[in-house]
């Protein structure tokens, strides 16, 4: 091999010329006159011919504009010209045209060329086409959009159908991004456990207008041109469209059909996913709902009860509340098992039984949690569960609590938690609950919650319980009012993050 | 482990936890006390938030070293676990020194 050092100029000049003709990279050399109408091209090389569809003959001698058409970008143009004036080399991107009118997008460069004494005399272009690159990306953007807004939904703890439309919001700026042009849109009919609903977002067109499969041109409005793309699931729940409205016909040619076409068939896959955890979430906190008691109407006694789901698909919370109607007096039971899910739920159910079929059978409170901590024993389960047993005057009441917090009393101009002597709780195996009476007078409420209605990470179980009682301290009379009251007050400051039940009693 | 909790055994072979030992922790505390046997010291003082799941992953490592003749002793509690411990009634069930 010849050193470069030792090559003549006319070999040199050669191996240059070679190399430019042969190169796969496009390159275009011009002069460098900035006047109007501005550079005329004096050379273009076989890739440039290949890129632009466009011979060497056609193109010499005519201004690098015959690229340029309606979609391509004036503002980097106008830069383009700035920086070349000043002596600047330029990099920029924007869409050009083929012969035939088809657009492209290139990513250019140019570099202005000197000669000995500094003067520029032409200047160097090259050209890359990037259209298949800026749609990926702009493609893989909207796929990310789309599953964000599904996470999001997913990881939502009060998701409720409605909030499909998170993800539909998401669909039309998805639509937006492979498609820069136009209006998009999306109107989709979509089953739910309550019956069907309709998604209408941004300018969606006819459905009736679409192709029954696949992509397709829709005369539109005003002379512009739609598209749009039909979506269907395999057993065809969803009905529907995606489409961008409002085309005109230069940008038409510039759609990636490609793109919106793999969009349209991710978009019942995401909104499937979204209507499933919608369908799960429905169906746990049905089951959940059926586990707990119907309160019986109790002559003498008021009693008001909420109970506050939050949870995040199946994974409904174990918390639970009972009333029981004794003999000579009524038991209020309320609980918490540990932990989450469908398991928990029926876990739940089972001790809210064992707990009611005892209190029934023998009316003993102390006898009832040996049972109850007997079951959680078997089952490996760790809850806390209180039992208030109210005379029939409602004038006194006795606490036993396996570990549960305590509850909170209202009297006339006094609120307070109840002074109670708290036992093991279930499923620890040792037992021992001993009652803690309360007298509760006239005018007097009890309060009986779950730990999810007054702890939180950034809130001590200790201060939740002082929230409450203050909340307590202004609640309005009523059972009911008082109770939307606490539910308030409690959750504005800290959202839930737990399950969260709340007992009110008081005598009438 | 996961992000939050950390269990690590000191040189004087008590088990240190620090962290979270809650619903998302419950599991990995399980698993990285599964093969704790015989006395296990436990510190707690860096447990900065417990709930209701940790205590059950607390109480299911003591009646299982118990019932193989063992013991769980707490060394040490942060307030706010030893606060919780005492309204759950849990201090009257675990040894704590």
């Amino acid at each position: 091999m010849v050193p470069w050092s030792e090559l003549g100029d006319d070999a040199r000049l050669r191996l240059l010329g070679a190399a430019l003709e042969q190169t796969r990279a496009s390159a275009c050399i011009t002069d460098a006159d900035l006047d109007a109408p501005g550079p005329r091209i004096l050379y273009v090389n076989p890739a440039y011919c290949a890129m632009t569809g466009r011979s060497r003959d056609d193109v010499i001698g005519r201004s690098p504009r015959i690229m340029q058409g309606p979609l391509t970008d004036r503002a980097e143009l106008d830069r383009l010209r700035l920086d070349l004036a000043a002596g600047r080399p330029f990099s920029g991107e924007t869409v050009n045209y083929r012969a035939d009118g088809t657009p492209f997008e290139i990513s250019w460069r140019i570099d202005p060329i000197v000669d000995a004494s500094g003067r520029v005399t032409n200047y160097v272009a090259t050209q890359q086409d990037v259209t298949a690159l800026r749609r990926a990306e702009r493609l893989l953007a909207a796929e990310r959009l789309v599953d964000q807004a599904l996470t999001d939904t997913l990881r939502s703890p009060s998701a409720t159908p409605a909030d499909v439309s998170g993800v539909a919001e998401a669909i039309v700026e998805a639509i937006g991004v492979v498609v820069p042009y136009g209006s998009p849109g999306i109107d989709l009919t979509v089953p739910t456990a309550d019956g069907t609903i309709r998604i209408r977002r941004g300018l969606p067109v006819a459905r009736g207008s679409a192709p029954d499969d696949g992509l397709g041109d829709v005369d539109d409005r005003n002379g512009t041109v739609a598209i749009a793309a039909r979506l269907a699931f395999e057993h065809e729940r969803f009905d529907g469209v995606i489409s961008v409205s409002g085309l005109r016909r230069w940008e038409l040619d510039a759609v990636d059909r490609d793109g919106l076409h793999t969009l349209a068939f991710r978009v019942p896959l995401v909104l499937d996913a979204a209507l499933e955890y919608e369908r799960r979430r429905a169906a746990a906190l049905e089951l959940q709902r059926a586990l707990l008691p119907t309160i019986p109407a109790l002559p003498g006694l008021g009693v008001a009860t909420r109970y506050e789901p939050v949870s995040f698909g199946a994974d409904v919370g174990g918390d639970f509340y009972d009333v029981i109607d004794g003999a000579d007096r009524v038991f209020v039971v309320v609980g918490d098992v540990a932990g989450s899910g469908l398991r928990i739920a029926a876990d739940m159910g089972r001790l809210a039984l064992v707990l009611r079929g005892e209190l029934r059978r023998h009316g003993d409170p102390a006898l009832a949690l040996v049972a109850a901590d007997e079951l959680c024993v078997a089952e490996g389960l760790f809850a806390t569960a209180a039992i208030v047993s109210v005379d029939a005057a409602g004038g006194r009441a006795a606490i036993r609590s396996a570990g549960h917090p305590p509850p909170i009393v209202r009297r006339p101009g006094e609120v307070t938690a109840a002074a109670q002597q708290v036992g093991p709780p279930l499923g620890a195996g040792t037992g021992g609950w001993a009652a803690s009476e309360v007298v509760l007078g006239p005018g007097a409420a009890l309060a009986l919650y779950t730990d999810g209605l007054v702890e939180r990470r950034e809130l001590d179980l200790i201060d939740g319980i002082d929230l409450l009682s203050r909340a307590l301290t202004r609640a309005p009379e009523g059972l009911e009012a008082a109770c939307d009251f606490v539910m308030a007050e409690l959750t504005e400051q800290h959202p839930l993050v737990d399950d969260a039940a709340l007992v009110l009693l008081a005598a009438e | 482990m996961a992000d939050g909790l950390h269990l690590a055994i000191d040189d004087a072979g008590v088990h240190v936890v620090r962290g979270e030992l809650d619903a998302h922790s419950a599991d990995a505390f399980e698993a990285a006390t599964a093969t704790a046997s015989g006395a296990v010291s436990m510190d707690l003082g860096g447990v900065a938030f417990a709930d209701s799941s940790g205590l059950r992953v607390l109480l299911a490592l003591h009646r299982r070293l118990e019932e193989d003749g063992g013991e769980l002793r707490i060394v040490s509690a942060s307030d706010r676990v030893q606060r919780l411990l005492g309204l759950t009634g849990l201090d009257q069930v675990l040894r704590i020194d």
